[in-house]
């Protein structure tokens, strides 16, 4: 079947524009960011695809390209079986209804001036629905699906707790009904008891919706969770990508194996004795040659210096870039 | 007991604030051994930053007030109600602090060399009266690589000459702590010092904190909110809820047996890589407000366990085992 999401080569490159257009004209070299260098994955029908990767590996400027809230430098990304790349102005705004974002902090992400409802009912305004009683009718019925009483539509944001907030985001997002969701960070600003609300809120709405997802954190327990597909990022690439399950029981990059085992255990009688990690991951306004990872792997060798490892394929449903698998 | 080097007694602080008093710290009993780790865990607004600042008497008075009866006994001295110079002698050189955030914890106009040598100098200046000090700043600077070298920075001598913004978070938390132990304290109390951190770094930091502590022969009173933290460096573990100690236990009974529902429904919430298919469990509700906690057990709102006694008597601390507490009505006689 064909994937609802399918991502081809995505590149963005921060400060690409100025350094093309401004910057020859000015004579400077201008330092570019490369965010992203050439990211492909696909996202099935009712599949919610796990991002995990430090800060700076490039996960957000995903989420956003993604939903071209950012432009992207140059690739593909095709919904549906159409590069939304290619569309005009006015039919990326009619995709925003199929499309949604949750982003991270609740509190920055609600206007504090408006209220609940109008909050809520903003995406479909902005598709133009015109109809008010049924803008009132699809707000009350989305919040009484995230877990809102009715009377909370008048209220503000800030008489909400932070894990009602998160609720208040998340019914914003469904309102249209999309088929498709970006959540980001959604829990990280919660605490362990409310994030468990939420994540057991999001679980049971996208199975009920219908929704296909990226779920996007720096938790990997979170991402792990709520992932029935993980993808790893470092530096701006993809370095490996598999069933949850797979990549938790042989992790085939030396990346994903080091940030795995960096993973808190909460078991005080297994704790890490030797981690093999060292430094820090590169600067992305000037990645190392090769392999981003070589200069942290206890692995690497002359190749891994010099050539940029291929993706390979290992069994039916997962590939690694790194020069070990090919021998 | 001689060994204890932090005993904290019935502490009780409130901050008075225009909406009225704000029930910070509820008669808090907790007390960290010599090269002991205690972690102190709970969720935001328990008070477990506040509780961290108090050793230091760093919470700002007003609006904080420590209530009568509270004691902070720092080798056996107490310290709850020492002036601000008495207190800055302790500070630095007997219990040192470092915090989450090590951006705004450097000064940006100073290399971080230049800051480390600053907290030496205070040192030395106020061991002057003890023991005659090393003179002359090629010492200082020598001692700087040193705190350097102690946290394996492996180019010191650049390092010095840099200035905060010019190293990642995992440097600057490095620099952090070695300015924290450059004066070998006997306490260090360190809150969320991991938490801004990416996995990786914060392996790598939770490491040297252990490598460190046997080294310099530094308690720690670890504060976090993450319990799989907790799992890698405590010893014993305190967990708070409401400006209170609901349960106490050595790090293995706690994660292996939770007494108090709180503690079981944190564990309960987190998802766990061993065990995935496990649907995680949510504890309904959320913390209290410190303005007006609830009477009785301030957990039995959110309790299902919650009997008629939880919402009128607060529960004491009983020991229902062997060096394990526990705030709780189920465990009373």
């Amino acid at each position: 079947m064909q994937p609802l999401l399918s991502v081809r080569d995505l590149v963005k490159h921060y400060g690409a524009e100025r350094a093309t257009a401004v910057g020859r004209l000015l004579r400077r070299s201008e330092k570019v960011v490369h965010a992203l260098d050439g990211v492909s994955f696909d996202v099935s029908q009712d599949e919610t695809l796990g991002v995990v990767g430090e800060s700076g590996c490039g996960k957000t400027t995903l989420a956003r390209v993604v939903l071209l809230l950012t432009p992207p430098t140059s690739g593909a990304i095709e919904f549906e079986g159409v590069d939304i790349t290619q569309l005009p102005k006015h039919e990326v705004r009619q995709l925003r209804s199929k499309m949604q974002i949750i982003f991270q902090d609740p509190i920055s992400s609600l206007d504090p001036r408006m209220r609940v409802r109008d909050i809520v009912a903003e995406p479909l305004v902005a598709t133009g629905e015109e109809n008010r009683d049924l803008i009132l009718q699809k707000v009350r019925s989305i919040l009484e699906k995230v877990g809102l009483s009715s009377d909370s539509m008048n209220r503000f944001p800030h008489q909400f707790s932070g894990g009602q907030r998160q609720r208040i985001g998340i019914a914003r997002a469904l309102v249209c009904n999309p088929r498709f969701l970006v959540l980001d960070e959604p829990t990280s600003a919660l605490d362990a008891s409310i994030q468990a609300q939420v994540l057991n809120l999001l679980r049971r709405l996208e199975k009920d919706l219908r929704l296909s997802s990226i779920f996007i954190s720096h938790n990997i327990n979170v991402v792990c969770y709520m992932s029935d597909r993980i993808v790893v990022m470092y530096a701006g690439e993809i370095v490996e990508t598999a069933p949850t399950r797979e990549l938790l029981g042989k992790p085939l990059h030396p990346y994903t194996q080091t940030l795995l085992a960096s993973v808190p255990r909460t078991d005080p009688s297994h704790r890490r004795s030797d981690e093999k990690i060292v430094g820090e991951q590169p600067s992305p306004v000037n990645p190392p040659p090769g392999c981003r990872f070589h200069p942290r792997c206890p692995y690497a060798f002359e190749k891994c210096r010099s050539v940029r490892p291929d993706h390979v394929t290992v069994g039916t449903d997962r590939w690694a870039a790194c020069h070990l698998l090919t021998g | 007991m001689s060994t204890e080097v932090l005993s904290i007694e019935n502490l009780r602080l409130n901050f008075n604030t225009e909406h009225g008093t704000l029930h910070a710290l509820r008669g808090v009993d907790l007390r960290v051994g010599t090269n002991e780790v205690v972690g102190l865990v709970g969720e935001s607004g328990c008070g477990k930053t506040v509780l961290g600042l108090s050793v230091l008497g760093l919470n700002p008075m007003p609006p904080a007030e420590l209530l009568e009866g509270s004691r902070i006994l720092f080798k056996g001295r107490d310290i709850a109600g020492l002036n601000q110079d008495e207190l800055t002698l302790i500070r630095g050189t007997g219990v040192s602090m470092i915090f989450q955030e090590p951006m705004t914890s450097l000064n940006p106009v100073f290399t971080v060399g230049e800051q480390i040598a600053e907290s030496l100098k205070l040192r030395l200046q106020r061991e002057q009266t003890k023991k005659t000090p090393r003179s002359g700043s090629a010492s200082v600077e020598e001692d700087v690589l040193d705190a350097l070298r102690l946290v394996r920075i492996a180019d010191p001598e650049r390092v010095a000459h840099r200035y905060p913004h010019e190293l990642s978070g995992g440097m600057k938390q490095r620099v952090m702590i070695a300015m924290a132990l450059a004066a070998k304290p006997s306490l260090l109390v360190a809150d969320e010092p991991t938490t801004a951190l990416d996995v990786t770094i914060q392996a790598q930091i939770l490491r040297l904190m252990r490598d460190l502590m046997r080294e310099v022969q530094t308690s720690i009173l670890f504060i976090t909110h993450d319990l799989g933290v907790i799992a890698e460096i405590a010893d014993r573990v305190a967990v708070m809820y409401a400006g209170q100690i609901v349960e106490e236990a050595n790090v293995h009974d706690l994660f292996i047996e939770p007494l108090h529902p709180y503690t079981q429904g944190l564990l309960a919430s987190l998802p766990r890589l061993s065990d995935l298919d496990r649907e995680i469990e949510q504890l309904p509700g959320s913390v209290p407000d410190a303005l007006s906690p609830p009477e009785g057990c301030s957990f039995h709102p959110r309790c299902g366990h919650a009997m008629n006694q939880c919402l009128t008597i607060p529960p004491k601390l009983v020991t229902p085992r062997s060096g394990h507490k526990v705030a709780c009505h189920l465990y009373q006689k």
